[in-house]
């Protein structure tokens, strides 16, 4: 898995590029890598294209940033694949999200 | 008549033998891709199929060996005749059924949900079926997947 991230100049702007799977090898890494840039985040973009497959842990991810970002600002899912989609349908999450 | 069951190999073996730590889903997700190439799986299965394993293999990692290392054999299956494939999952930890887990409540908003506990709830969904026995001082699970292309 790789995570691009790219911000805004005032910083309160980010998108999270990911590419690859988010599984739970993988997911960690993408943990540590949102929690060292979202301070003053106030809009944080997780964009998805890129993306095969989520498993729980990266489930687990997106609902730690959610929780994270709900405070000052919001999450925003983009360009998620219909594979993806199921999982968060099985959950419940794409009820909860904001997916683009 | 029978039916027509091929086991996949690994590295010679009629299984692949793994430490029970999250890291090695590396090596079993790089033997799944092998196979789902030479199946020519569709991609939505494929996915399925590596989402499942997920859960199980990060299950056996975090809670079949509270009191030290150990391992998790798995054998993948593929049945020509049903055109269905069949993930088994083994370790000689505590014993623990899964399946048995309560089903998380997935009407709750974000902020009152139980981060976790999600992950075999998905696995049910996936899979056709999941099972679990105890045998031989082992925790067995198997999973099956028909395989429909279109």
């Amino acid at each position: 898995m790789n995570v691009e991230i790219v911000k805004n100049a005032d910083g309160t702007v980010m998108t999270a590029y990911v590419e690859g799977s988010v599984d739970t090898v993988t997911a960690p890494t993408l943990q540590e890598k949102l929690s060292n840039e979202w301070k003053g985040v106030t809009e944080l973009t997780l964009d998805f294209e890129k993306v095969d497959y989520v498993s729980s842990a990266g489930l687990r991810v997106i609902m730690v940033t959610d929780r994270q970002m709900s405070d000052n600002g919001k999450l925003i899912l983009k360009n998620v694949n219909e594979d993806v989609r199921e999982v968060l349908s099985i959950t419940g999450l794409d009820e909860l999200l904001n997916i683009e | 008549m029978a039916n027509d069951i091929r086991r996949f190999m690994f590295n010679g073996e009629d299984s692949l033998m793994l430490p029970a730590r999250r890291d090695a889903f590396v090596t079993l997700k790089e033997w799944m891709d092998s196979i789902a190439e030479e199946l020519n799986l569709p991609t939505k299965t494929r996915r399925q199929l590596l989402v499942s394993a997920d859960e199980i293999f990060t299950n056996i990692s975090s809670y079949g060996y509270p009191f030290g290392e150990g391992t998790a054999k798995v054998t993948i299956d593929f049945d020509v005749t049903n055109a269905e494939i069949t993930l088994v999952f083994s370790d000689n930890g505590i014993p623990y059924n899964p399946l048995e887990n309560s089903t998380p409540d997935i009407s709750k908003s974000l902020d009152e949900r139980e981060i976790g506990g999600l992950g075999i709830f998905v696995v049910k969904k996936l899979m056709d079926t999941v099972e679990y026995k105890r045998e031989n001082d082992c925790n067995v699970l198997i999973l099956k997947k028909k395989i429909s292309h279109g």
